[in-house]
């Protein structure tokens, strides 16, 4: 094990922490090109990067942090070397930011976190994330109607429509919910969270689902079988079924310190 | 009409990854606490990464 030295113009990213043992294939260079090295203390390991204090340190985060432009590609690298990471071996990935000053101080922070750590570690060994999204991209047809001939089958045509929608938006939901618990059958974990808001997603279709689920690697075949068993019987609704991963396990990274309930 | 896969590397979607920063991963304190009257200001820095007008450029 090389102890890194001490460098004051210098502060180290953590990206997450991995068992030390198990993560020997990791991912070369991470935020600016910075080597990805272990940080170890006993069976855990920090993933961390040294990155110049001048780009990184305090001040700049106070200053910088509010800007778009300087916190995405900083997000994004610190997904990169996790992203890369989880697909070899177990890893918790950390909220940014994650500096410390020094070797010393990661290792104190191992220390000090061992057990919520090791519990973390434990609950996703041998699991990734995956997320699935389920979008309305066609809406059913609407039944033709007859031609209304007087004012009052009219009104009636027009709350048949309105009864007709309504029911429609139920079954969907229905749908959508059974697809859920379908996926989840073949997750360890699941979480359904909110839509999301189209004007952040940039996406038109609207979001009936947005869930995330820690799937076992050993069990990826049965989980995306489901999910494109899923889609098939969507596509009669107009709904499909979007897939992102595998991602490191973000959304399960509480599973140390909270009782987990699974959404029904 | 497959399943669309979206990977987690350079052709993830920014929104999905903000969403995992802002309400996941796991939160060791470290040398730089940003917060300001007890608002954490990284997790703002992240809802405006996402803000509508707003497009960002590329690393």
């Amino acid at each position: 094990m090389v102890t890194m030295a001490r460098d004051p113009e210098t502060v180290l990213h953590a990206y997450g922490v991995v068992p030390a043992a198990d993560c020997v294939d990791l991912p070369a260079t991470g935020i600016d090109g910075s080597p990805v090295e272990l940080v170890e203390v006993g069976e855990l390991a920090a993933l961390v990067g040294r990155l110049d204090a001048v780009r990184y340190g305090e001040d700049v985060w106070r200053a910088r942090a509010q800007d778009p432009d300087w916190l995405a590609p900083f997000a994004l690298q610190h997904q990169e070397v996790l992203g890369a990471v989880v697909t070899a071996c177990d890893v918790l990935p950390f909220r940014i930011p994650g500096m410390y000053d020094d070797e010393g101080r990661v290792r104190g922070m191992l220390e000090a976190e061992r057990d919520l750590l090791t519990r973390g570690l434990e609950s996703v060994r041998g699991h990734v994330e995956w997320g699935v999204q389920v979008f309305l991209i066609g809406t059913t047809e609407d039944e033709p109607v007859p031609r209304p001939r007087t004012g009052r089958d009219y009104l009636r045509s027009r709350s048949e429509q309105a009864g007709s929608r309504q029911r429609g938006v139920e079954e969907r939901q229905r749908t959508v919910l059974d697809a859920y618990g379908a996926i989840a059958e073949a997750s360890t974990h699941s979480v359904a969270n909110p839509p999301q808001d189209p004007a952040l997603s940039k996406r038109r279709e609207p979001m009936l689902l947005n869930s995330s689920h820690l799937v076992p690697r050993t069990r990826e075949a049965p989980f995306f079988a489901v999910v494109a068993q899923v889609h098939a019987d969507l596509a009669g609704s107009g709904m499909a079924v979007e897939v992102s991963g595998p991602w490191p396990p973000y959304s399960f990274a509480h599973l140390a310190t909270e009782e987990l309930q699974d959404q029904p | 009409m497959t399943v669309q896969h979206i990977g987690s590397g350079e052709e993830l979607a920014l929104v999905d990854l903000v969403d995992r920063l802002i309400g996941g991963g796991v939160v060791v304190h470290g040398d730089v606490v940003l917060s300001l009257a007890g608002v954490d200001l990284v997790y703002l820095g992240l809802r405006l990464v996402l803000a509508p007008a707003h497009e960002v450029v590329g690393r």
